[in-house]
């Protein structure tokens, strides 16, 4: 509330936007933000629905491309036997 | 008995590589945002490198690592072929917010109903997510794979692509933004039938 300061650095309470909030939220996964870009991002989704809704989505997102790293398409016998005629035969002269 | 030719018994063991090693190797490379004939390319230019190479080799290290670092390495080849189409993707208005950098009206985030007992819900949302992902530029899906993927930290990332920390951090940003409009388009799109 006006008036009434908590933090004594004046940098900690500035408020910022959504765009500079989504940003903090990505660099936040590095751990590349100073303490004041933590309390602003901490004070702005304590009043933005639409960030939290977005930090939410950000973390489902995460997860997910995590777990595609599991999947193995695989390549028909035929392929890969092409892959060593292509390989082999190339080389030699 | 029939001693059996040094370079006869360097094929066989190559032979066994590639049917070991290239599903892999292609996964890698199609989740990486390559279509199925280029990811096939990059396969096989892998193994073909190592083949070349198979004197150095000499078991230092194992053999599926070492075909990665090839592969990797052609794709990071390529991707830092484009990276000039950052300054392309970056001169481009952002749309997703305003003027005033509030959440532009059309791009409102809204929340996604995703049960995590449902099967059928994790199946539709990592399908619309590889659609959506799929959609990405050639820069910005470099940088997101190999951040998630790949788990690398920026200040690598930014080297191995030649791209400025700023850069770096826009990037990834609007990826992240179109990826989310995207995936929640979609998702209200099978929703609503």
């Amino acid at each position: 509330m006006p008036g009434k300061k908590l933090v004594s650095d004046p940098k900690t309470m500035k408020s910022i936007t959504c765009k500079q909030a989504v940003d903090f939220i990505i660099r936040k996964e590095e751990e590349k933000l100073s303490f004041g870009q933590r309390i602003s991002l901490w004070r702005h989704l304590a009043i933005c629905s639409l960030c939290r809704i977005f930090s939410s989505q950000n973390t489902l997102i995460n997860a997910a491309m995590k777990k595609r790293n599991d999947q193995v398409l695989p390549l028909s016998d035929n392929e890969k036997e092409k892959i060593i005629q292509h390989v082999l035969n190339d080389n030699k002269e | 008995m029939n001693p059996v030719k040094p370079e006869t018994a360097k094929e066989e063991q190559f032979k066994g590589w590639v049917r070991e090693y290239s599903d892999l190797l292609f996964s890698h490379a199609v989740l990486r945002g390559f279509d199925h004939d280029h990811a096939r390319d990059l396969d096989q230019d892998t193994f073909f490198s190592a083949w070349k190479s198979r004197d150095g080799f000499e078991g230092r290290a194992s053999v599926k690592n070492w075909l990665f670092v090839i592969l990797k390495n052609k794709i990071t080849d390529h991707y830092r072929g484009k990276h000039n189409h950052a300054g392309i993707l970056l001169s481009e208005p952002d749309t997703q917010f305003d003027g005033a950098g509030h959440w532009a009206k059309a791009s409102y985030p809204k929340e996604l109903t995703i049960d995590p007992a449902e099967s059928h819900d994790h199946h539709d949302f990592h399908k619309i997510l590889e659609g959506c992902s799929g959609k990405l530029s050639v820069i910005q899906k470099s940088v997101f794979f190999m951040k998630y993927m790949d788990d690398l930290e920026s200040d690598d990332i930014c080297l191995q692509l030649s791209i400025t920390p700023n850069n770096y951090w826009t990037i990834l940003h609007r990826a992240k933004v179109q990826l989310r409009a995207c995936l929640e388009k979609n998702w209200f799109l099978i929703r609503k039938l």
